[in-house]
């Protein structure tokens, strides 16, 4: 049985829109989910970093909400954690479920990459392994093998899109975390406040009350490159003709850094 | 020439993007640079003076081994120390 960790979470107005809990809160709570699947199972998060030199950059992940959930629907919920590693110590991966009184309603998929500071106290690091005391503590059914999945070009590929709007992005203190690098966190609000935009410019478009009004059913983000402090990119956003899917690139001066497909429950 | 510096070397220049340096090589560039910044030396280099892995050089858009830092550079010429990923 893989190792899991559950905690309650206490609903509150900020987490939520008036749709649904905020898609860019389901990633932070994960992310605290994940430090306390490390604290409870592994090594606390600052001492892997601190101690073990060893970090995990976000690759991929991908929230679906399962079910609608509102500030009204409960006062707490329950989010589960289970992890797991690829044999060679090189990739976690990292299953949460978000479960209300009537069962669960959204499940988070995300695979990290396991980095190794190269020290100098700046974080800077290069791929590598999770150190061999560190990998020991999985046992055979918390070990998986294979790549990165890869869910976001076989669903993007499925539909027709048309370039929409581009914008500029730059990135600014808020939207990065320890190592001055900017969090997949951030990336939900960033690529609905691009959709936000074009649909208010959009005029009599029937798809503009999706746009702006339609809840998020699934978000998937794959992340190639970082981007970090300061730097500046692009984020151009196609759309599909119903207005329900959205296919949003983070284009930086040479390279594609992040592509996040947005899907949208119809109202 | 100039030296561009990004990543999570930036906060240890003081968040200034771009340096005008006098330089012969890349090594005296680099070095012009820590001579600004005190702190910049141990983030960038190891105890033996080399470039750590994790940050790449890069001449006029050309990527040069962290070993090249004798090459020969121009005035004219823009050298980036970038970083390839960060632990968090």
């Amino acid at each position: 049985m893989s190792l899991s960790t559950t905690f309650e979470v206490v609903v509150d107005t900020g987490m939520c829109s008036a749709q649904q809990v905020h898609p860019w809160w389901m990633m932070s709570i994960a992310m605290n989910a994940w430090a306390r699947w490390l604290r409870d199972h592994l090594v606390p998060f600052r001492e892997l970093v601190a101690k073990h030199a060893t970090g995990v950059v976000i690759v991929g992940n991908d929230l679906e909400y399962l079910a609608p959930f509102t500030f009204f629907d409960a006062d707490v919920f329950e989010v589960t954690v289970t992890a797991r590693v690829r044999e060679d110590g090189g990739l976690l991966w990292f299953d949460v479920d978000y479960v209300g009184p009537a069962g669960r309603w959204a499940q988070l998929q995300t695979v990290g990459r396991i980095v190794r500071m190269s020290g100098g106290g700046s974080l800077a690091a290069r791929p590598g392994v999770l150190p061999d005391p560190l990998l020991e503590r999985f046992g055979p059914e918390d070990r998986f093998s294979g790549g990165v999945p890869r869910a976001l070009e076989p669903t993007a590929r499925e539909l027709s899109w048309s370039p929409e709007r581009t914008s500029e992005l730059r990135m600014h203190r808020g939207y990065c975390e320890a190592a001055d690098q900017w969090s997949f966190i951030e990336l939900p609000r960033i690529v609905a406040e691009a959709r936000e935009s074009w649909a208010l410019g959009a005029g009599e478009d029937p798809r503009v009350s999706h746009g702006l009004g339609a809840p998020v059913r699934r978000l998937i983000t794959e992340l190639t490159r970082p981007l970090f402090i300061f730097d500046s990119a692009t984020v151009s956003t196609e759309i599909d003709p119903t207005g329900l899917h959205y296919l949003h690139r983070i284009q930086g001066a040479s390279h594609v850094h992040a592509t996040v497909y947005e899907e949208l429950r119809p109202l | 020439m100039k030296v561009v510096v990004s990543g999570t070397l930036l906060r240890f220049v003081g968040y200034q993007r771009e340096t005008e340096v006098e330089a012969a090589t890349i090594r005296e560039a680099i070095s012009a640079l820590e001579a600004r910044h005190s702190g910049l030396r141990n983030v960038l280099r190891d105890g033996d003076g080399a470039v750590r892995a994790s940050h790449q050089l890069f001449v006029n858009g050309e990527q040069v081994g962290r070993n090249a830092l004798g090459q020969s550079v121009e005035r004219s010429d823009v050298l980036e120390v970038l970083t390839a990923i960060a632990g968090g």
